[in-house]
């Protein structure tokens, strides 16, 4: 085996980027949580009513993100007992730790995210489930059309992070139209 | 040919003159300019070799169609290989030099080779070659096979974008077809975006040069183009589709200067028009490929966009009607043009690097410009890609789309309307309706194909010299089906792909065996449409981002720790620590473990939950093992089969509850292991019953083990009684860690007393330290991927994937018990029980025994046996280390009837040397359990 040292970029622990039109940096929520199981059980166990998708954003915190027809994550929300809810019907995982959350604001955000996703305002989707550049990501809209979030699992926060600064230059571009 | 730059006119800036070189001579150009263009304005009439017979070449189009002019092109300090001059716009400084000549294209010292064609025909090197032996000749022939060379420096700062785009129309082609339907689609109202491969829009209507319903080409140009961005359509110039992909993607490739990688855009487009236009092809007649014959559309094309006559004394040799406005446009700008009738009898260019006449049915014509046309073929390479349909029109002689569909449709000159009133009435109509009209048509034809048998060398691909007599040699050798045909000559297979010779070459094979030309057919169009650089599908996904690896919570604090990083299936993991060599650091690590213990960072070990009331039954079918007698609060090892019955995964499960299991697969499984618990999951059961969560980037996961492994663990203020009475082997605790969940699983990978703790990541660093500090007063410490990977071989316990391979099943590993006794039904079951699982001759899991001075079998080794005389494979090792604990290097390995051949010695082979070792239990160190149990 090798010494694989300097093949590899140390990882940083403070991510924040800076551009013109484009400000990129690492959020750390309270509590994020895996929920799995009927969407009016799940409505029950949180008290929030609806699970967003693309390109919702959330009324505010806690909120849950639609990740498929049975599951959703729940952000910042109740501390709910992990494992299995038999009343309820549901399976609950803590993943607080389970994944790092970038948000990405500024005019040139939509272009950003356009770089490693194939993302539009236009179409809509159930789920915040994505592949960026290749990564499994969540993401969705916060608040306005030039301001987002996206979580990747934990042990890929470098590589998205790398990725990002990369993408974010040739962001900064405005394509010719 | 001798072209010049007529007074005025055409798209180029005059005002910005440019310099550059071609093949060592120094020439002039202008601001907008492609290197073709220029070249000819200055007179230069070769500009390439052919591939094979390395024949002098001129351009035969003006744009992607041209097949003769590639340039290798030094800008600046950096080298860019086999750009096209039709394409490439002048650059100030360029440095150009034909490839496949030396030292020039007009006085190549290879063009000798086209002395020697009888013998050079297709197919050549496989006939010629074979004796003695192909490979004395190959390097030779490879040396001088393809095209252009590579650079050894990168360029830096080529990297290309890459963007993901949507439209509710894509029209492709800015002629006036695709402007008129760009427009029309926006202002009904549609998201158009608008691309074309040409720095300006406007396509042909440059060469035709006449006005556009009352206005000037330019002006009616910039009217629409006007009219289209204010109804909120885009428009991309220089931008090619390259390809047409599932459900309406579609790749274009944006140019963005010379020295600069294109951007791609990856458009999702609800519908796209094609207006890509028409082609014109060549005829093929005697000598059809001498510098100086070009498309008539090329000459108009060079003389309307670049200001640039490309003869003075031009033969026009043409079989439809729209060779006249060509001519007449021609004379106006002052050449002498001598209309020929194409379809009057044989033909025959004379003349050597420029033409002297040409000869049609026995008539001469004096010129030094032979223009041809041969027919208009519409560009439908894109509707290929989408999966279109061709329909063959005789009225045209042409392929054209056919059966438009609702997400793709053809216009113009594309779908076969060469007339510009017809296109545009299309155009509109089918923005409205998204369906084509009725064309009225004034183009005329008289069919004008290869004659087999006929007089002369006629050329069908210009770049890979294919002749008509090579397609009649391909048909005597029964290469008659098209694709056949393409690979035995490779017609079609020059840069070009065939846009200029795959009409004549399939109308040879055609005319040969009798048949109409659809009977014939057509090859397969792919993308790239035109050739791109590699880097458009790299982009970003580089270095690292080639395949990034996962990263630890403590990769820091293992860095720190003076750590050797490498990858284990998928992740970046310490390999070994400290500033020791690694062989040194290996044996000391491993020998730490055993005296005391070892600390390793086990956080990519797989954490997938399976919950609900059906869990039992799920993981109980997953597995191989019976896993629903398993107590809460217990372990068990199993193993995860395939359908075949292989072994996919092996590791622990834990019971947490009645209902609830955490599944720890191979580290690097994970992913594998999920998406296949998932796939069970949806057959066959309740959605509602059962879930599964791979919560494994949730947790870090530290292994402590060792002899004093149990008084490190008591440190962790857990509360929890770890003797082996309370806290046995294979069992499971859940507890709390400084305010957290812990879960601490008592099970080895080292065949010590081992605890595996799992804390939420982001208390790591503090369980690591806390272990580091309990271990350091014991004589304990890290250890890295490399040390537990001896110590598990001493332990005889295997890694999936390295001891085992495609064919393992588990009772070659000595896991027999379940496959004979096991009640209900599980994944692979089936296929233990066929005649494959019952070979006797199956490869079985074994240790070697190696003594210590001829030191560690090599991975990879074979274990042979003679049979019959022969050397044959028995078996291989499949890991080898030397144990600092036993003293002695130790082997596993895969064996015929291995578990039989115990106590054997056999013979390893591995690069011509051969040792002995003695087949063993794979179990080296405490076959009885007291260290795993203590």
């Amino acid at each position: 085996m090798r010494n694989d040292n300097l093949s590899w970029d140390v990882p940083i622990e403070r991510k924040f980027l800076e551009l013109s039109g484009l400000t990129i940096r690492q959020i750390r929520p309270k509590r994020m949580t895996v929920i799995s199981g009927p969407f009016a059980s799940i409505r029950k166990s949180t008290g929030i009513d609806r699970a967003i998708g693309w390109p919702e954003a959330p009324d505010g915190e806690p909120y849950l993100l639609r990740l498929r027809r049975d599951r959703v994550l729940m952000v910042n929300g109740p501390d709910l007992a992990d494992g299995w809810n038999a009343e309820l019907g549901l399976a609950i995982s803590d993943m607080t730790c389970g994944y790092a959350v970038f948000e990405i604001k500024g005019a040139d955000a939509m272009a950003f995210l356009r770089r490693g996703a194939g993302i539009s305002l236009r179409t809509s989707s159930a789920s915040v489930n994505r592949l960026f550049h290749g990564l499994a990501a969540m993401i969705y809209s916060w608040n306005d059309q030039n301001h987002f979030r996206v979580h990747v699992a934990s042990p890929m926060q470098d590589a998205f992070w790398m990725l990002a600064r990369n993408l974010a230059n040739a962001a900064d571009e405005h394509v010719t139209t | 040919m001798t072209g010049s730059r007529v007074g005025s006119g055409g798209l180029i800036d005059r005002t910005k003159p440019l310099s550059f070189c071609f093949d060592g001579g120094a020439y002039s150009g202008f601001s907008g300019d492609t290197l073709a263009s220029a070249l000819l304005a200055n007179g230069v009439r070769v500009m390439g070799r052919s591939f094979k017979y390395h024949r002098p070449r001129g351009v035969w189009g003006a744009w992607f169609d041209d097949p003769n002019a590639i340039f290798n092109i030094r800008l600046a300090g950096d080298e860019f290989p086999n750009c096209q001059a039709t394409t490439t716009h002048l650059v100030d400084g360029m440095k150009a030099r034909a490839v496949n000549a030396w030292p020039t294209a007009r006085a190549d010292l290879k063009g000798g080779l086209d002395y020697f064609h009888r013998w050079l025909g297709a197919g050549f090197y496989y006939k010629t070659f074979m004796w003695p032996d192909w490979r004395l000749f190959e390097p030779a022939i490879r040396r001088m096979a393809g095209l252009g060379h590579l650079d050894r420096n990168t360029v830096a700062g080529y990297v290309s974008d890459q963007l993901h785009d949507t439209c509710d129309v894509l029209v492709i082609g800015g002629g006036a077809a695709g402007l008129t339907a760009a427009r029309a689609c926006a202002e009904a109202g549609q998201e158009v975006v608008l691309i074309d491969d040409h720095p300006e829009l406007g396509g042909g209507l440059y060469r035709r040069g006449l006005a556009i319903e009352g206005e000037a080409p330019e002006e009616w140009v910039a009217s629409q183009q006007k009219a289209i961005r204010q109804a909120g359509g885009r428009v991309l110039t220089s931008t090619t589709g390259f390809g047409v992909f599932d459900h309406n993607l579609v790749g274009l490739a944006e140019h963005r200067g010379f020295s600069s990688a294109p951007r791609l855009h990856r458009m999702r487009a609800g519908r796209i028009v094609m207006a890509t236009g028409a082609l014109d092809r060549p005829i093929t007649f005697a000598n059809n490929d001498r510098p100086g014959i070009m498309s008539v559309e090329a000459a108009t094309e060079y003389l309307g966009r670049y200001g640039v006559l490309v003869g003075r004394n031009i033969a026009l040799v043409s079989n439809n009607s729209f060779s006249k406005p060509a001519a007449e446009r021609l004379r106006a700008a002052g050449a002498e043009v001598t209309e020929c009738d194409a379809t009057r009898g044989p033909i025959r260019a004379l003349g050597g690097k420029r033409p002297s006449c040409v000869e049609i049915g026995g008539q001469r014509y004096a010129c030094d410009t032979i223009l041809a046309s041969g027919g208009l073929t519409p560009v439908v390479h894109l509707w290929r890609h989408a999966g279109g349909k061709l329909d063959w029109r005789d009225d045209l002689a042409a392929f054209v789309p056919g059966n438009p569909g609702k997400s793709m449709i053809a216009i113009g000159a594309a779908n076969g309307s060469f007339d510009l009133e017809d296109a545009l009435a299309e155009a509109r109509n089918s923005a409205r309706s998204g369906s084509v009209s009725e064309r009225r048509g004034n183009y005329r034809i008289t069919p004008l194909w290869p004659k087999p048998g006929s007089k002369g060398r006629q050329w069908i691909d210009f770049q890979h010299d294919v002749t008509l007599k090579d397609i009649e040699q391909a048909a005597r050798e029964n290469f008659v089906s098209v694709e056949h045909l393409k690979r035995y000559t490779t017609l079609g297979m020059a840069s070009d792909q065939g846009k200029t010779s795959n009409m004549a070459g399939l109308a040879a094979m055609a005319a040969i065996q009798g048949k109409s030309i659809p009977e014939t057919g057509t090859t397969t169009f792919r993308p790239p449409f035109v050739p791109v650089p590699l880097e458009l599908y790299r982009g970003h996904n580089r270095g690292q981002m080639r395949n990034p690896l996962k990263r630890l919570p403590l990769e820091a604090v293992h860095r720190a720790a003076g750590a050797a990083m490498g990858e284990y299936g998928g992740w970046l993991r310490p390999g070994w620590y400290g500033d020791k060599s690694e062989e040194e650091a290996i044996r000391a690590e491993s020998k730490m473990a055993r005296d005391a213990a070892g600390i390793f960072d086990s956080s990519p070990l797989g954490k997938i939950e399976v919950m609900g009331p059906d869990a039992e039954a799920f993981v109980n079918f997953i597995y191989y093992n019976t896993i629903k007698t398993l107590k809460p609060g217990s372990i068990r090892y199993g193993f995860m089969l395939t359908e075949r019955g292989i072994v996919y995964d092996d590791g622990v499960v834990s019971r947490l509850g009645p209902d609830r299991f955490v599944i720890s697969c191979s580290s690097s499984h994970v992913d594998g292991v999920n998406a296949l618990l998932e796939a069970w999951r949806q057959d066959g059961n309740d959605p509602d019953r059962l879930f599964v969560h791979d919560t494994t980037a949730n947790w870090a996961t530290i292994t402590v083990s060792g002899p004093k492994a149990r008084e490190m663990v008591g440190e962790l203020g857990t509360g929890l009684d770890f003797s082996p009475e309370s806290f046995p082997h294979m069992t499971f605790r859940e507890a709390a860690f400084q305010g957290a969940p812990a879960r601490i699983a008592r099970v080895s990978f080292t065949g010590d007393a081992s605890y595996e703790v799992a804390v939420p990541a982001a208390k790591a660093e503090t369980l690591w330290e806390t272990l580091i500090a309990a271990g350091g007063k014991r004589g304990a410490g890290p250890i890295g991927l490399e040390a537990l990977s001896v110590l598990r071989a001493e332990k005889g316990y295997l890694i999936v994937g390295k001891d085992t391979d495609g064919e393992t099943m588990p009772h070659d590993l000595g896991f027999g018990i379940p496959r004979l006794k096991k009640q209900t039904e599980f994944v692979g079951d089936r296929s233990l029980h066929g005649e494959v699982a019952k070979l006797e001759t199956r490869r079985q899991f074994v240790g070697l025994a190696v003594t210590k001075p001829s030191g560690p079998l090599p991975v990879g080794a074979h274990v042979v046996d003679i049979r019959e005389g022969r050397t044959v494979s028995i078996g291989i090792v499949t890991s080898s280390y030397d144990s600092a604990c036993l003293g002695e290097p130790i082997a596993l390995a895969l064996i015929e009837r291995g578990q039989a051949r115990v106590g054997e010695y056999v013979k390893i082979l591995h690069l011509g040397e051969t040792r002995v070792a003695q087949v063993a239990s794979p179990c080296f160190l405490d076959p009885a359990g007291e260290r795993l149990n203590a």
